[in-house]
């Protein structure tokens, strides 16, 4: 089936279609957007918002049939949907995997940083807040244990902005993180 | 069709993954997503409802404005019947409609004339998704509509909230506003103060804290609120000149005798209000003259 049927009708009956076997690769794109914006975001969470906005979008009048990118632009409207509950305090998800309990993107990333996974929760929002060229550092660093010498003054913003996304993650008394070059 | 990809994807599978075991289940939860957007989407045309109504409030103009800016009618009708189609098109296994559809519904059905009051209409979309705006817009419209006992409940069980707030100075410029609805000068130029210190305020703020220093007669607080204005507003901005009708509809008014009735007895705000009164072009001379 291509995707022009697959979108077609009522936004529960593309649910229906497109969420058994994931046909559009929602999930693919949905991981590889957490990726490039650095985002600590489920996964899990973040697939089932955007299956539901894709399905929206396909019936909505507005829609424009699909097309090029169709898919990536539900995705990304999915997650901006997301954050923007997160950061609501009035915000509660009924659905099960909600921001309500710590996530398991909380829950992975409490472990190294010595963390209760709730407080996780509140320190990703503080995260998810700060600029993606500074998230963007952190995942660099941090997440992909890639190595960087702080040699050059590129390589020494990156650092910087590492460890200034890492001071938003971890608690208020902890020890501040140190750049040596 | 570039978002589908069949040759590159892994092998067709039902998302099993984290807490999620069937594709039944994954269903079932996607749906509720789509019922939560739907949700998300209901109450934000109702919030534009509301906008559309504000006008006609009996504060308006007075008091304050709707944290939406009021859009057209005509696109606002056109975007409510896209909706509720959607919504009718959800097909079997549909439940019931969400929270607000029939609101909605009954919005479309009237004309704007013979819609409920702003508050309302913010109350009902309120109920279809609590969050710290819908709060934000439920008090002001609480305000514009005249019952400030219930604006000032809203406003303070928000600043009461431990979490920190995403528009703190929103909500501090509805007490300020309800404060001087209410004729309590002093508590409104504390709120607006603060809120003037935010550096995500609006005009408004910045122009009713120098309002209020002159009601409340404090010179130095005048001059330091002119200062302010004088630095961050363009006079001919349409928000300046918004706030600025607003102020001169209140002193016209007296607003009920309570508000501003004290501007003609404190000889040494007289004196600041004349001084910045005399910077013609300025926007602190502008709010100086508009008190007058």
């Amino acid at each position: 089936m291509g995707e022009a049927s697959l979108l077609d009708g009522s936004a529960r009956e593309v649910l229906a279609r497109i969420v058994p076997g994931d046909p559009l690769d929602v999930r693919r794109f949905a991981g590889r957007r957490l990726r490039e914006r650095a985002l600590f975001l489920d996964l899990e969470r973040v697939s089932l918002r955007a299956f539901a906005q894709v399905a929206r979008d396909a019936a909505s009048a507005t829609r424009g049939s699909g097309g090029a990118g169709f898919v990536e632009r539900s995705v990304d409207r999915a997650i901006d949907s997301l954050l923007d509950e997160d950061l609501d305090p009035f915000s509660c998800s009924d659905s099960e995997d909600s921001f309500d309990e710590p996530s398991v993107v909380a829950h992975e990333l409490a472990r190294p940083l010595g963390l209760d996974p709730r407080d996780v929760r509140d320190a990703c929002v503080r995260f998810h807040a700060l600029p993606q060229a500074v998230r963007r550092a952190f995942f660099l660093i941090v997440v992909d244990g890639q190595p960087v010498a702080a040699n050059t003054p590129s390589e020494r913003r990156i650092a910087l902005d590492a460890c200034r996304a890492l001071r938003t993650l971890l608690p208020s008394d902890s020890p501040p993180p140190s750049v040596t070059s | 069709m570039n978002s589908f990809h069949p040759s590159d994807r892994e092998p067709v599978a039902p998302i099993v993954h984290g807490t999620i075991r069937t594709a039944n289940e994954a269903l079932e939860l996607a749906e509720r997503e789509l019922e939560r957007l739907q949700r998300r989407s209901i109450a934000s045309l109702l919030r534009q409802a509301a906008a559309l109504v504000a006008p006609r409030a009996r504060g308006a103009g007075i008091h304050g404005a709707f944290p939406l800016p009021r859009g057209a009618e005509r696109p606002w009708r056109r975007a409510a019947r896209a909706e509720l189609r959607s919504l009718v098109a959800t097909g079997p296994g549909t439940p019931s409609l969400p929270l607000g559809a029939t609101v909605l519904a009954r919005l479309l059905d009237r004309r704007l004339e013979r819609w409920p009051s702003v508050s309302r209409i913010a109350q009902a979309a309120r109920r279809v998704e609590d969050s710290e705006f819908a709060r934000i817009c439920l008090g002001t419209a609480w305000l514009l509509d005249g019952q400030l006992r219930s604006a000032d409940a809203m406003f303070r069980s928000l600043l009461r909230r431990p979490e920190v707030l995403r528009h703190r100075w929103r909500v501090l410029q509805g007490l300020a506003l309800t404060h001087l609805a209410a004729g309590r000068d002093e508590l409104a130029l504390g709120a607006i103060e603060s809120c003037a210190e935010d550096p995500e305020c609006g005009i408004t703020a910045v122009v009713e804290a120098l309002g209020l220093t002159l009601v409340i007669g404090d010179p130095a607080r005048a001059r330091r609120a002119a200062a302010r204005l004088d630095m961050l507003v363009d006079p001919y901005a349409p928000a300046f000149v918004a706030a600025l009708a607003r102020i001169r509809a209140r002193v016209q008014r007296f607003d009920g005798g309570r508000t501003l009735r004290f501007l003609a007895r404190h000889p040494k705000t007289a004196i600041v209000r004349n001084e910045l009164a005399r910077e013609l072009r300025s926007p602190a001379g502008c709010v100086a003259r508009a008190m007058m």
